[in-house]
């Protein structure tokens, strides 16, 4: 897959331009882990070859391009640990958007992963199969839920090879990459059937930031073992701040810890690139959220 | 009105050790010679109330915030505006009227008045306390929100009619309340009847301000709908302030269904009454948010 991810780059980098900062990003490399011992559930199924779909004219997030994956049939995970001086024993699961159509992996992927390396955390890039209607024709959300509680699961099991607390493995999702989230957060059922001994282990998140993620129905009434959530999300983005507010009120009145900034703007499309708005310190606000919560 | 203050704290410091340290930025504050402004002409709405003196409340032994005690006034008959210019480099032209919380019995003086007035005069911005009618129900036994509605209105009205007296610009003044200060908000921001009789000519000049920024303060009930031409809101609660943070999300959701450029942050902890002051939460950094906030909004 390295191989592919760096020819894609390459190919990439020849239509672009791209940066050095995000160069920088790729530079770390990762252990990368096979999410499913097999083929995932559903078993294999054949499409073109992974590539990226961005054209020169998509739209820019920061002046800089984003890499829009598809064809995904192989999910995997993609570890970044933190320098040994800085790991502080927390990992994070990083699930890019995209509309479970493609995977906005340098945007809501690999630069998230480098900020997260940065403050001490093993950053690990779910890269769950997309396009999601090609696994599950009328539920386009399952492959995505399956590889969010296998990767939590996966993580947990195998936290000693990582250097990882197995109490402190949290999950964050971009948009579509909400659905891992709220599939490894507040649902309980395990959405595949058990592979391995792995799927033993809990899916359940340590903590959880759905960030411009949809939010969950009106009086949904959320388990009061949810983990501490932390959400993002801008005011101007369509009508999404009113469904994270549900998912808001829902933890509230479940007793569960939140933390929720609503951004006057921002859009929906912004990752951990500096646009110049107050949005995007999002993440110093989810690092004093983690050291709050002793998580750093 | 400095003198009576200044003697209040006077006593304040001879009843309550302090740490000299933690006190020093609290007596900067009231080192700054504000302006004081009578709110109203004559008496105030309601006519002139006979209380007891002005006293601060707090005794040896009241809760402590951010290791600190707060000022309690109480018996405010005559409302005033306590008003704080930055220095000349720095000014802004822009207004921010501050209106301390304490349920509408008390005013918490200096945590949520010269404290905050404090911060925003570093910010380039002119700070004008709202020293409202307080308590409440000895102005209107069945209404103790009134008169804070009331001396909010007029100060809106005044401010804006007076603006050049002060050097500001009279569309760019805010209303900020902590907790029960959310009623001058409120009155100010999505209420469009005026609650009192015009006294004089400021009172032919809008009393809704260009923003607005309730703060742990009560939200509205749900579905309220809100005027779309609701000036822009920023919010800040804690989530452990009881359920502070679920009223408060009723007033954004009714913000957002009318179109009103809306911020909103509910840290996960800090409960109720944290000002200002530097707690070691990351709530106590709320006052950056405001001002990236108002940068945004071209108000900085």
């Amino acid at each position: 897959m390295i191989l592919l991810l760096k020819k894609t780059l390459i190919i990439f980098c020849i239509i672009m331009p791209v940066n050095s900062s995000a160069n920088e990003v790729h530079a770390a490399e990762p252990i990368i882990w096979q999410l499913w011992p097999d083929s995932p559930p559903g078993g294999h199924i054949e499409l073109p070859p992974e590539y990226n779909k961005t054209k020169t004219s998509d739209k820019l997030v920061a002046g800089r391009p984003i890499i829009r994956l598809t064809n995904v049939t192989t999910p995997q995970l993609l570890i970044f640990k933190p320098n040994k001086k800085t790991d502080n024993g927390t990992a994070l699961i990083i699930a890019p958007g995209g509309g479970t159509s493609i995977l906005g992996y340098d945007l809501g992927g690999t630069e998230v992963a480098e900020l997260f390396r940065s403050m001490g955390v093993t950053a690990i890039v779910l890269k769950y199969r997309v396009p999601g209607k090609a696994f599950n024709k009328d539920k386009k959300w399952l492959a995505a839920a399956q590889d969010g509680q296998r990767a939590v699961s996966l993580v947990r099991g195998r936290a000693n090879e990582l250097g990882v607390n197995p109490d402190k493995i949290g999950i964050l999702g971009f948009s579509a990459g909400g659905i891992p989230v709220a599939y490894t957060t507040v649902i309980k059922e395990r959405m595949y059937e058990p592979v391995d001994k792995y799927d033993k282990i809990s899916f359940t998140a340590n903590f959880a930031a759905p960030i411009s993620a949809g939010g969950s129905p009106p009086e949904t009434v959320l388990p009061k073992d949810t983990p501490p959530v932390f959400m993002i999300v801008a005011h101007d983005d369509k009508n999404r701040s009113l469904g994270i507010i549900e998912t808001y009120k829902s933890l509230k009145k479940a007793g569960v810890s939140a933390e929720l900034h609503i951004y006057e703007s921002g859009g929906h499309v912004f990752g951990v690139r500096k646009t110049g708005l107050p949005l995007s310190n999002w993440p110093e606000r989810m690092k004093e959220w983690m050291i709050r919560l002793k998580l750093l | 009105m400095i003198h009576l203050l200044k003697k209040t704290l006077i006593i304040f410091c001879i009843t309550i050790s302090v740490n000299s340290s933690a006190n020093s930025p609290a007596n900067e504050v009231h080192v700054a010679e504000p302006i004081i402004w009578q709110l109203w002409p004559d008496s105030p709405p309601g006519g002139h109330i006979d209380l007891p003196p002005e006293y601060d409340k707090t005794k040896v032994g009241d809760k402590l915030y951010g290791g600190l005690p707060v000022i309690r006034l109480t018996n405010i008959t005559e409302p005033t505006l306590v008003i704080y210019k930055p220095n000349k480099e720095i000014d802004t032209g822009t207004a921010i009227i501050i209106a301390p919380g304490g349920g509408t019995s008390i005013l918490a003086y200096d945590l949520e008045g010269t404290e905050v007035a404090q911060w925003f005069t570093s910010i380039g911005v002119t700070a004008i306390i709202l020293k409202y009618r307080v308590p409440g129900k000895a102005f209107n036994k069945d209404k103790q929100w009134l008169s804070a509605a009331q001396d909010g209105q007029r100060a809106v009205s005044l401010v804006r009619g007076r603006a050049s007296e002060l050097g500001i610009k009279p569309d760019k003044i805010g209303i900020m309340g902590f907790s029960a200060g959310g009623i001058s908000v409120a009155y100010t921001t999505v209420i469009k009847e005026r609650m009192y009789e015009p006294v004089d000519k400021y009172d032919e000049i809008s009393f809704s301000p260009n923003y607005a920024a309730p703060i742990y303060a009560g939200g509205s009930p749900p579905d309220t709908v809100l005027p779309k031409e609701t000036p822009p809101v920023f919010m800040v609660v804690a989530h452990d302030d009881k359920n502070m943070s679920l009223g408060m999300v009723n007033t954004y959701i009714s913000l957002k269904k009318s179109g009103v450029s809306a911020e909103l942050h509910i840290y996960e902890s800090g409960g109720h009454g944290f000002g200002v002051r530097k707690t070691g939460l990351p709530v106590a950094n709320w006052p950056q948010r405001m001002k990236e906030w108002m940068v945004r909004l071209k108000l900085l």
